[in-house]
């Protein structure tokens, strides 16, 4: 109880900094938006000839929302790392370890005012993706999946931010040691081309949770529209690769002879897409299962490094 | 009496450095007890330790009644502690500050308002108590600090410098601050390489050097266990120097400043039987000055860091 209470107090200080840092609050809430509005308006012209190609009735927008939401997963955790590594310095940590209180809480408080941040961020993007004419077609209980994995995720990597800002000695390394959360994780994310480029087949890019995240999203906003029939093909391909204990992913990426001439690789474009993104959907469910193990040890990682 | 802080045998070491070497410590509660020593003494270690920071590596330590080692949470309970730097945040106001600690010892709402206030007003912090801490001043930020440590109503109090890098009147008035605060009970553990700040306010001093306790007791008992006082005659030549210094065989003489250093307590008597001797000799005097112990004689003495004229001082 006293947990939850110490919490909730670290809470509303958290979310008091964010009222009076507004530079760094919009700062992590606006990327994403600005994100979103460069790739539909800047590059969106030269990136949304391939989806026309490769997708039946979906529009680059379709896919860039998606890839953009999960870029706002890791957006806040260069700030959460500032922010801790600024309260150790401050000597205000301190204070809180000599009193009374859950120690833990300041930790948890700052995790759960990123978290809310985050959440704002995205609900944020959703809405001018919306606005720009992003139409998905995914019912509530899909949505809500979505949501729940994005919280879990959001919550892991806010915690390994935590975790960077604790072992780090000044604020400007622990922005540093953040980036890769907020950047290098979601770069190679597939929303941002269209789906089926050829640089998703690379070994690296393959690993990246949030790809197959992505794969998921996309396919929901898109797959829906292609032949039930194929969706069925796409199971029967995870299930062949389960039976023969093949990882899903590879399976599913593995590059098919390609067809000769370019109107003959058009042509078979949009079953190869979906029948890609089909397979790297169910291991989506994989991806994010390890992202959330991390949301249960990481706070236990970072409690150790406070001490 | 009762015992505000009790400890025994405290040793720890980081690595191989050793930085408590068996510190044995009484502090009555209802006193102010200041913990005197030079940089890198282990004073703030000390203080570190007896707030719970950090663990000992052997040593009793009790601090209000309970054990620090198997009762850290009893300990803080009891403790308030200010440290070197101000443990403010900087994104709230001094009264939200106030409020915070109010929270995190959940107290009651309308208790947190009447704490809160009290202590605005305490501190003549009333106009800023609406304003972003980053704005305060330094002598504000300690006095917001020490309000903020006042808030959980604490019965032991640690100050670790508390006064380091304020101005002459801002110092004075976190002096009176902290008589105040012993005034109603509360006992006052200091630490301070001030010597002046532990003479004022102190009932009872340790001289702490290289992790060890080198002397404790009231400033008056420890400026008497060293013989610090002394005259000092400064003259216009060296030739004159050599004269006296033959004739006053139990002081020492510094060439370059033309001074020669002559123990004695300075009394009128000693005086007059100095100058009658070197009017004998008819040496001529350019300057003569009477310094009486204090506490930087003691501190000196004990820890070993002297300078030339307190190594003439104690020769």
């Amino acid at each position: 109880m006293t947990t939850l209470t110490d919490s909730a107090t670290m809470l509303r200080r958290n979310l008091r900094h964010a009222i009076r840092y507004p530079s760094l609050t919009f700062g992590v809430a606006l990327v994403p938006v600005i994100m979103l509005l460069m790739f539909a308006y800047l590059f969106g012209n030269a990136i949304s000839i391939g989806v026309a190609s490769t997708t039946e009735g979906a529009d680059y927008i379709d896919f860039l929302v998606p890839g953009i939401l999960l870029m706002t997963l890791g957006s806040g955790s260069q700030t959460t790392a500032v922010q801790i590594c600024g309260d150790m310095a401050e000597g205000i940590v301190a204070r809180f370890r000599t009193m009374p209180i859950t120690r833990t809480s300041v930790l948890t408080g700052q995790v759960a005012g990123s978290v809310i941040l985050t959440m704002v961020s995205s609900v944020l993007t959703v809405g001018v993706g919306l606005a720009m004419g992003f139409r998905p077609t995914a019912g509530p209980v899909e949505w809500l999946a979505v949501l729940g994995l994005m919280l879990l995720a959001t919550f892991a990597i806010t915690w390994l931010a935590v975790g960077f800002g604790l072992a780090s000695k000044a604020p400007e390394g622990a922005s540093n040691a953040a980036m890769p959360l907020s950047f290098f994780l979601p770069l190679p994310v597939h929303g941002l081309r269209p789906a089926g480029v050829a640089a998703g087949r690379h070994p690296l890019v393959r690993r990246v949770p949030a790809v197959h995240a992505d794969h998921r999203d996309a396919a929901r906003v898109a797959g829906r529209r292609a032949d039930r029939a194929q969706r069925l093909a796409g199971r029967r391909v995870v299930r062949r690769a389960r039976d023969r204990r093949l990882p899903v992913v590879e399976e599913a990426v593995q590059p098919r002879p390609e067809p000769v001439g370019r109107a003959a690789s058009a042509a078979s474009a949009a079953p190869r897409s979906s029948d890609r993104s089909r397979p790297a959907y169910s291991d989506t469910a994989s991806a994010y299962a390890g992202l959330s193990a991390c949301s249960a040890a990481a706070p236990t990682f970072a409690a150790d490094i406070a001490g | 009496m009762n015992t505000a802080i009790g400890v025994t045998g405290l040793r720890k070491k980081f690595g191989d450095h050793v930085v408590l070497d068996g510190v044995d410590l009484h502090v009555p509660a209802g006193t102010i007890f200041s913990l005197l020593g030079p940089n890198g003494a282990g004073k703030t270690t000390a203080v570190q330790i007896l707030s719970t920071l950090i663990t000992a590596d052997s040593g009793q330590v009790t601090v209000a009644g309970h054990d620090v080692a198997a009762d850290p949470d009893g300990v803080r309970a009891a403790i308030g502690v200010t440290g070197q730097f101000s443990a403010v945040d900087k994104l709230l106001t001094g009264e939200e500050n106030l409020r915070l600690m109010g929270e995190l010892y959940r107290l009651p709402k309308q208790e947190i308002t009447r704490r809160a206030s009290t202590l605005l007003e305490r501190f003549d912090l009333v106009a800023a108590g609406g304003k972003l801490a980053s704005t305060y001043s330094g002598g504000m930020l300690r006095r917001l600090d020490l309000a903020m440590t006042l808030v959980g109503e604490p019965r032991v109090i640690f100050l670790d410098e508390p006064t380091t890098g304020l101005d002459p009147r801002s110092r004075r008035g976190m002096w009176e601050v902290i008589k105040d605060l012993v005034a109603g009970g509360v006992t006052v553990f200091l630490t301070t390489q001030y010597l002046e700040e532990a003479d004022q306010l102190a009932d009872r001093i340790a001289v702490l050097d290289h992790g060890r306790i080198v002397a404790e007791g009231t400033a008056a008992e420890l400026k008497r266990r060293i013989p610090g006082g002394h005259v000092r005659l400064r003259f216009t030549n060296v030739r004159e120097l050599d004269t006296a210094a033959r004739i006053l065989a139990n002081a020492t003489a510094d060439q370059d400043s033309l001074t020669l250093t002559v123990p004695g307590d300075g009394s009128r008597r000693a005086l007059k039987d100095l100058l009658d001797r070197l009017d004998d000799a008819a040496i001529e005097v350019d300057a003569l000055t009477v310094h009486t112990p204090d506490l930087d004689d003691v501190f000196f003495a004990l820890t070993g860091h002297t300078t030339i004229d307190q190594e003439a001082t104690l020769s």
